[in-house]
């Protein structure tokens, strides 16, 4: 579903944020992708979305390569950022019925999956009012819900579980494994090493850019807990 | 003190990307920002040789009817009613909505310091017209009538006051528009509508007060009513002009400690409203009891087109920059068919003078289209969301294009409602007719596309009020006076060539056009690609 072939980035000024990562991500994955605060986590969920541009290595969705065909690939895509900051001046149904268009999703099809997921996530009621009313938690279920409601194959999401509620939290875990038995894949990056353990079936932690380790969550991990993996493996010496 | 200092440094650090290119490892930014500093440097210097030769043109006149001091009553009241004019649509953005609201208020900082900062800011931009104003005009007046080393020294403590008085009034009526605007149902419309009453009142009254050079003994005349009348609706213009021509201390003490009380008395009294103010004009109401409906559905480039409309509707201080010229040319085209009779009374006197203000009439409607440009900060306005529409399943063309749409929609009804009543009320024959109709609108599509092309090389996504990108970025500056320069260098062509010129016109900017969209098709996508 997703391969990241020796993927390297570096900015302006000379930072190198990704150093020659490659990962595979196949459908059912639930991929957790965990490191320090600049690691190196954000820029290569970019350069996955398209968002960022890299020099070096490939990225390929469904086979596609996102720098060659770059629209089919993001057909495919759905993404949610750590700080959602979505078009305040549109209604919460606008900026769905918004994303509706630009994925094509039938008329039919955008009313009843937008219902379904906005009462899930107890958003229904605010959807007619202005996304600059909303508080950072009523924003992130519904930059979810804008990602759920053209049926992705590929779901990536940079910290998703910052500013749930509990409640929220559960649902969207939920809805992460009945995504994943319909075959989709899902690459998310996260702080929380509990949820990570939990919930992901397969793990790679990054350090410095460079990819660490990586594979099925038990095999990272052995017989210690993920905590204790991550932080010998990230402590410096 | 120093707290205020703190607060002003950090918003001035920001501007012009100044900060960015201090600490950037990145030498093409540094490059990059060094040549924008050089040109903006350059074009103050051209702005202020141009206030100069203005300056000693009418200084000239006044000084041969004895009245040289009414240079310096014009000006101040010239550089008052700019800053009034474009406070009026800045200033409650500026102080009150800025998206740092959360962070500054956190900090521990009193209010009325905050209020005094941000005001510092808001009184540093106006500064600038007020000095590009002033230091030529005092300098003029000084010479002609030999002032003392004193009167310069006066003079120049003197202007550094003048912003004040206006800068306030200016963000009291912007705060009311804004106030007023809240009570309607569409409030960005309204307060559009009451900032373009205000300031186009206020270019009324100045322009009423305009003078005709080359008529000396009129311009005596106006001159007298000119401060006359200023020194009755501001009496700060009187006691400026008596404290600086004549070195008097009494009229100098005063105005310095009325601008300061004023100024001190602001900040105290909007500090103690400021929580209430700033949450009357954020808030925005929220019902709640949204029932699922039957959606629309459009085809992906219309869903980004009306993304676009709706971007850029919800910002009226967007709006008031951006279609100003539309609005003045469309009163110009009116006011053209109102006064039909005596135009064409004067032609029929002064036929060379006819054919060369119609042989100009394309390009004036051009200069006007230069003007009203939505697409040079377009993409700076998506701020910190760039991202999702970056991460949408559109060809970055399709985005160009719903951007370009939008000014389009502005300037070609205006282009066509203003060639046709230009064309009612001048009757300039079937070329320039055709002319004014076709000039102007290439000139939209290359307005449109030449806005895109500044914009992706001077972005900015860090903005925290839109004041910011739409009044101060770099390329709103380039965007507007590019806009202008290249629809009045060609006008000075049609000027000389008269119809030939026209010709000429038409081929180079449609050329000009073809060869910014084959820019956009290949730099521009690539560039477009690689900002965040």
């Amino acid at each position: 579903m997703l391969r990241i072939e020796s993927l390297s980035k570096t900015y302006k000024g000379g930072k190198r944020a990704v150093d020659n990562l490659s990962l595979h991500i196949e459908p059912g994955d639930i991929y957790g992708f965990i490191g320090h605060n600049g690691a190196g986590k954000t820029t290569t969920l970019l350069a996955c979305t398209g968002i960022l541009d890299f020099e070096q290595g490939n990225i390929y969705i469904s086979g596609k390569s996102i720098k060659d065909q770059p629209v089919e690939c993001k057909k495919e895509i759905a993404f949610i950022p750590d700080n959602p900051d979505l078009y305040e001046y549109l209604t919460g149904i606008q900026y769905l019925n918004f994303i509706c268009d630009i994925f094509e999703v039938s008329k039919s099809t955008r009313s009843e999956r937008i219902e379904k997921y906005a009462e899930v996530l107890e958003l229904l009621d605010n959807l007619g009012d202005l996304i600059s009313s909303y508080s950072h938690g009523m924003k992130q279920k519904l930059a979810l819900i804008s990602a759920l409601v053209h049926s992705p194959k590929l779901l990536i999401l940079d910290e998703p579980f910052v500013g749930l509620d509990p409640k929220s939290s559960h649902t969207l875990k939920q809805m992460m494994h009945q995504m994943c038995e319909n075959g989709c894949a899902i690459f998310f990056s996260t702080h929380v090493l509990d949820v990570a353990e939990k919930l992901c079936n397969k793990i790679a932690i990054i350090k410095n850019g460079q990819l660490i380790a990586s594979g099925e969550t038990d095999e990272v991990r052995g017989k210690l807990s993920l905590e204790e993996v991550f932080l010998e493996m990230t402590d410096d010496e | 003190m120093n707290k205020i200092f703190f607060v002003c440094k950090a918003y001035y650090l920001s501007f012009f990307g100044i900060n960015k290119a201090l600490h950037s490892k990145d030498k093409h930014e540094k490059i990059k920002t060094f040549f924008t500093l050089l040109g903006i440097m350059l074009l103050g210097l051209l702005i202020l040789g141009a206030s100069f030769m203005y300056s000693l043109m009418i200084g000239t006149a006044y000084r041969d009817f004895g009245r040289p001091e009414a240079l310096i009553a014009m000006m101040m009241a010239a550089s008052s009613i700019i800053c009034l004019a474009t406070t009026i649509s800045k200033g409650s953005s500026v102080i009150f909505t800025s998206r740092d609201y959360n962070i500054i208020m956190s900090l521990p900082v009193k209010t009325s310091d905050i209020i005094i900062a941000k005001l510092i800011v808001l009184y540093g931009m106006n500064l600038v017209f007020t000095l590009f104003v002033m230091i030529p005009a005092t300098i003029v007046f000084g010479v002609f009538t030999a002032a003392p080393v004193v009167y310069y020294l006066v003079a120049l403590i003197m202007m550094l006051f003048i912003p004040i008085v206006p800068l306030i009034i200016g963000t009291i009526l912007s705060i009311l528009i804004g106030i007023i605007a809240g009570h309607f149902k569409f409030k960005n419309i309204v307060n559009i509508l009451l900032m373009l009453i205000f300031t186009v009142g206020v270019m009324f009254l100045s322009f009423s007060f305009s003078f005709n050079v080359d008529n000396p003994e009129q311009l005596f005349n106006i001159g007298n009513t000119i401060i006359a009348t200023f020194y009755n609706i501001y009496p700060l213009t009187q006691m400026y002009t008596l404290a600086v021509s004549g070195v008097n201390i009494l009229f100098i003490f005063t105005f310095i400690v009325i601008s300061a009380v004023f100024g001190v008395l602001f900040s105290w009294i909007v500090s103690l409203k400021f929580k209430q103010i700033y949450t009357y004009l954020t808030s925005t109401k929220s019902t709640s009891n949204y029932k699922m409906q039957e959606l629309k559905n459009s085809r992906p480039l219309k869903a980004l087109y009306i993304r676009e409309v709706k971007r850029y509707i919800a910002s009226p201080i967007y709006i008031f920059n951006t279609a100003f010229g539309a609005v003045m040319l469309l009163i110009a085209g009116v006011i053209s068919v109102v006064s039909q009779e005596t135009l064409l009374q004067a032609f029929s006197q002064e036929p060379m003078l006819a054919n060369f203000v119609n042989v100009l009439i394309p390009m004036i409607i051009s200069i006007f289209v230069g003007m009203t440009n939505t697409t040079d900060v377009s993409i700076s306005m998506e701020g910190k969301s760039l991202g999702i529409i970056k991460s949408l399943p559109v060809r970055t063309a399709d985005i160009f294009l719903a951007k370009i749409l939008v000014n389009l929609t502005i300037n070609i009804p205006t282009v066509l409602i203003a060639a046709t009543l230009f064309s009612i009320s001048f009757k300039p024959g079937l070329f320039i007719i055709v002319m004014s109709f076709l000039i102007p609108l290439i000139y939209s599509f290359f307005t449109a596309v030449f806005g895109i092309v500044v914009n992706l090389i001077f972005p900015v996504f860090d903005w925290t009020n839109e004041a910011a990108v739409v009044k101060q970025s770099v390329a709103a500056m380039v965007g507007i006076l590019g806009g202008m320069a290249l629809s009045i260098l060609p006008t000075i062509i049609v000027g000389f060539l008269k119809e030939t010129g026209l010709i000429i016109v038409l081929a180079l900017v449609t050329l000009a056009t073809i060869l910014l969209i084959i820019l956009l098709k290949n730099w521009g996508q690539r560039k477009f690609l690689k900002l965040h």
